[in-house]
């Protein structure tokens, strides 16, 4: 008998599999498993300049080893395409999802969503914690511990966060006029800075600074962008640590004074053998929405919505007048350069602009957005690319926003009623934003609205909670209070989602989780037999 | 195994012929490749592209390392700017590089016209480039051939087969130069012959045809597969030398001074001595003739997947990057993305394919209708361009003078308004339109 059986392995079950195996606990990982293709452990080679003039492989990077975002719809599937498409595999055949115009992203990859995560990462204020229903003291503790293992470099305001990165000529000019605008930043409430990123700036472990400026994304090969999969790599080093792919767990079961997690081996995008195996607690961390699916289906509810917290978000692309005509710096990063935040109104929700400017951005995806003919579209974008700025602008949601329910055929329905561009509060919030790029010289001029659910940020399924309110519910420490040896450790504990990235927040909140229950596995130890 | 090679040159029209020889004789072979210059080869496992440029001698020196050999047939052929420095310069850097890494032996591929009394820019630097390279420690095969013919392409061969259609063909200096056709396969089996045979090593061999011909009667039996007989037009030497120095100034010259003077004078060659040291001999002309004339007359090969990237990026990057070219492994990424959308499956650009430029117009009117099967195609074929290292470079960020910005945008939005009006022309034809709009 394990002490715990952790499943999934993304951002949340790693770091909650990590103390209870540091603790020396038996630890089970079940997991879908997808591996990330080999090449995405390949690096690139050579500057990004000359890479992009030399390498007849490039369009392997871009678009995938298969081209798979050649037979994809580019304009939507950007940060799930390509190489990171696997994080998406095998789930429209193993997790049947009914949906209407929403776009949700369900993961069976190793590493879960956090496999095509962009790193940007947010430490949040009491406020916003107690907000989200976590214990702020705890918690700052969990932030400290976490950035160790992760590695996030920025403003150092925060306990081990490495030196943040020269920030490229964009960001310098933007960073620039928001101190000589702070009066009417202020005004507007808005704040701008460098952000937080889980990529290094300095060596870790095995991991190292980046060397393939601009080409993060397309490549894991010098680990400096965070993966859960890096974790869980270090996990699989320890004895006590069982990892098992290519599973889907459907169901927890509690008895006999164990928790037992029914599921299926699949290969191929088929189910096969069914499987069973009991730990002395079950961790659920399969993500909101497949936390969501476990726990309907354990408590066998059929046709009961459970809410569902989904992040609205938009795309505009901005132009940067200032630096029209210069091709900027040669070696620059293409994350998240720099961060603008409106916190919440009387009549607006909160608001985060994550500004990029990364070159290795292809400028094809863009081509939709423009009303020429495509070769005078290309042109006229060859002519901006420089001086093009993209804001992936999300909103808060304070609340619930949607809903889950498992159909009587097993399938999951996701209904998010309310569409961002009809959303009053959010369209005011937008107006603000937007006058806060204007303010720090961007001139926004054509923002994309994507559909609901394709930020691929949910939450709020098994909310926190202290009176236990809400039909499905988790106390501060994640046990869902249906139960009495099941707890959840990923973002469906949040009952709402700050429009700040969250992500770090995930990981924290799962270490807390794990940590807090390693204590108690190891006080109620009874020496599981052999 | 036969060892490894190099080739300069490996993408040119006689190169073509010669790589896969030397990929069925078992050698590994190693291309350069110009940074702006498109691969024609399927992959291969023996077949490696290296970028660089024989003027670039760090980058020749990167190609050469490891390589038992080198064939040298990068070669300027026009009299450009750059002969003296691809020809000249390349032949140096080609030689230091090649005693540098130890090298067995070089493969240098001359021309006849490096023979003749007088000399055009072309023939006078490949002369200058043979002088340098006989002098290196590396034993030099020196491969000097005549006219050759074979295969579609660049080759003087078509250039005739075009001439030969004409009405009145004007020959220059009385047409009389003597040529030995060979066919460009033959030349390639005698260049891989030459390769494995050491005994050949350090010498210089003409590599012709086994039989002359003068131009005139050239171009007669040419004329006569077309079932035509053309008059000929005496041109003087130095009206066609005044000629081209005029044309010269022409971004594409129809001929050059090169190509007037090597059509006046005649060379006498002795191949036998190749023929019988690689134990091989090329086809008579009469061979060459029936086969390629044959090849000519057909309709270009059609694959229509290949003709339609060909058709739509021609298209996408109209005045920019000409050297675009789709070969086998750009058409079969454009094969396997089209595969992924079933929609547009059975969508063919129709009309388009005969009438290339109304696809501009066609395109300014269905930009509307971005699920539609035409602007489907045509952003696939776009990121196939941008994701591609010939054509990268244009796309990538670059320094712009705010007045050029500005102009190059008027420009853009100058030839949008055109495309517009051509669009309208489509108006009267709903269901045509539709055919690119809709799935079918």
């Amino acid at each position: 008998m394990y002490d715990a059986i952790v499943i999934g392995s993304g951002a949340a079950g790693v770091h909650v599999a990590l103390p209870l195996v540091e603790a020396g606990l038996r630890v089970l990982m079940l997991d879908g498993g997808v591996p990330a293709p080999p090449i995405l452990r390949k690096p690139p080679g050579g500057g990004f300049a000359e890479f992009r003039k030399r390498s007849y492989e490039q369009i392997r990077w871009f678009v995938g080893e298969d081209l798979s975002l050649l037979c994809s719809n580019m304009e939507l599937s950007g940060m799930v395409g390509g190489n990171r498409g696997f994080v998406s595999r095998h789930t429209k055949e193993l997790l049947p999802l009914s949906v209407e115009r929403e776009d949700i992203l369900q993961t069976l990859a190793e590493g879960g969503l956090a496999s095509a995560w962009g790193g940007a990462c947010t430490y949040f204020d009491d406020a916003t914690l107690r907000m989200l229903g976590l214990p702020p003291q705890e918690m700052r503790r969990a932030y400290e511990e976490v950035t160790r293992v992760v590695g996030v470099s920025g403003p150092q305001t925060f306990p081990s966060v490495q030196p943040p990165p020269r920030p490229n000529h964009h960001a310098r000019a933007l960073l620039a006029a928001a101190a000589h605008r702070a009066k009417r930043l202020a005004l507007l409430h808005a704040t701008i800075r460098q952000p937080h990123t889980a990529a290094l700036t300095e060596t870790l472990g095995a991991r190292c600074a980046c060397t393939y400026n601009d080409l993060e994304y397309y490549s894991d090969a010098d680990q400096s962008l965070y993966r859960a999969y890096f974790t869980l790599e270090m996990l699989r080093q320890h004895a006590c640590f069982t990892y098992r792919p290519s599973v889907r767990v459907e169901r927890i079961e509690e008895r006999d004074g164990a928790a037992h997690a029914h599921g299926h081996l699949f290969s191929d995008g088929r189910a096969t053998t069914a499987i069973h195996e009991q730990g002395r607690t079950a961790i659920i961390a399969a993500g909101a929405v497949g936390t969501g699916r476990i726990l309907l289906t354990s408590l066998r509810l059929h046709e009961t919505p459970i809410p569902l917290v989904s992040m609205p978000h938009v795309f505009t692309a901005c132009l940067h007048p200032r630096t029209l005509g210069h091709a900027g710096d040669d070696r620059r990063s293409s994350l998240c350069q720099v961060l603008a935040t409106i916190p919440r109104g009387t009549d607006h929700s909160g608001i985060c602009a994550q500004l990029y400017s990364y070159r290795s951005f292809l400028l094809c995806r863009l081509l939709p957005l423009l009303p020429f003919p495509i070769p005078e579209s290309l042109q006229i974008l060859r002519l901006l690319t420089p001086s093009l700025l993209v804001a992936g602008i999300r909103f808060e949601s304070a609340s619930a926003n949607g809903t889950l329910a498992l159909g009587k055929d097993g399938a999951l329905s996701v209904h998010i009623p309310e569409s961002t561009k009809s959303n009053a509060r959010c369209r005011k919030a937008l107006r603000n934003m937007k006058r806060v790029l204007r303010v720090i010289g961007l001139m926004p001029f054509r923002t994309k609205y994507m559909p609901e659910g394709s930020a691929y940020h949910y939450s709020g399924t098994v909310p926190i909670t202290t009176d236990g309110a809400a039909f499905l519910s988790a106390d501060d420490n994640g046990r869902v209070r249906q139960f009495h040896r099941t707890y959840v450790a990923d973002a469906s504990l949040f009952p709402m989602l700050p429009a700040e990235p969250h992500t770090l927040t995930i990981m924290a909140n799962a270490r807390r989780i794990g940590q807090k229950l390693s204590v108690r596995l190891r006080n109620t130890s009874c020496t599981p037999p052999p | 195994m036969r060892g490894t090679i190099l080739l300069t040159g490996a993408t040119g029209f006689i190169g073509q012929a010669v790589v896969p020889r030397f990929l069925h004789a078992g050698f590994r072979v190693r291309g350069l490749l110009r940074p702006d210059s498109m691969w024609p080869f399927v992959e291969h496992p023996n077949l490696e592209r290296v970028v660089g440029d024989v003027r670039d001698s760090a980058s020749l020196e990167r190609a050469c390392e490891g390589m038992d050999g080198v064939c040298h047939l990068a070669a300027a052929k026009a009299d450009e700017a750059c002969s003296a420095q691809t020809n000249v310069d390349g032949a140096r850097h080609l030689r230091f590089a090649a005693e540098k890494s130890g090298m067995a032996f070089i493969i240098n591929i001359s021309t006849q016209s490096a023979k003749l009394v007088r000399r055009g820019v072309y023939a006078r630097t490949k002369a200058e480039a043979d002088a340098i390279l006989s002098s290196a420690s590396v034993p030099v095969t020196t491969l000097y051939p005549s006219l050759v013919c074979g295969g579609k392409g660049s080759g003087a061969f078509e250039t005739l087969w075009r001439i030969s259609g004409l009405p009145v063909v004007p020959v220059f200096g009385g047409g009389n130069a003597v040529y030995y056709p060979i066919h460009r396969n033959d030349l390639a089996e005698l260049i891989v012959r030459a390769a494995h045979a050491r005994e050949m090593f350090g010498r210089s061999y003409d590599a012709g045809g086994p039989e002359a011909i003068t131009l005139i009667q050239l171009i007669r039996l040419l004329a006569s597969h077309r079932g035509r007989s053309p008059a000929f037009l005496p041109i003087p030497l130095p009206i066609g030398l005044l000629a081209a120095r005029l044309l010269s100034f022409l971004p594409r010259p129809p001929f050059t001074a090169s190509n007037v003077l090597g059509g006046a004078e005649s060379v006498t060659l002795d191949s036998s001595p190749l023929y019988r040291a690689a134990a091989f001999t090329p086809r008579p002309i009469s061979r060459i003739l029936t086969e390629e004339t044959a090849l000519l007359k057909m309709p270009a090969d059609s694959d229509p997947v290949a003709d339609e990237l060909a058709i739509l990026s021609r298209y996408i990057l109209s005045m920019e990057c000409q050297r675009w070219k789709p070969g086998p492994v750009e058409a079969a990424w454009y094969a396997q993305a089209l595969r992924g959308h079933t929609t547009i499956a059975t969508h063919s650009l129709g009309i388009v394919r005969r009438w290339p430029f109304l696809l501009g117009g066609l395109d300014a009117i269905t930009k509307r209708f971005r699920d539609g099967p035409l602007q489907k195609k045509l952003l696939i074929v776009a990121t196939i361009v941008e994701c591609h290292p010939v054509s990268a470079a244009w796309l990538l960020p670059q320094d712009h003078s705010r007045i050029s910005i500005i102009l190059l945008a008027l420009l853009a939005c100058a030839r949008m308004g055109g495309k517009m009006l051509l669009g309208a022309f489509f108006l009267p034809f709903p269901g045509f339109v539709r055919r690119h709009v809709s799935h079918v």
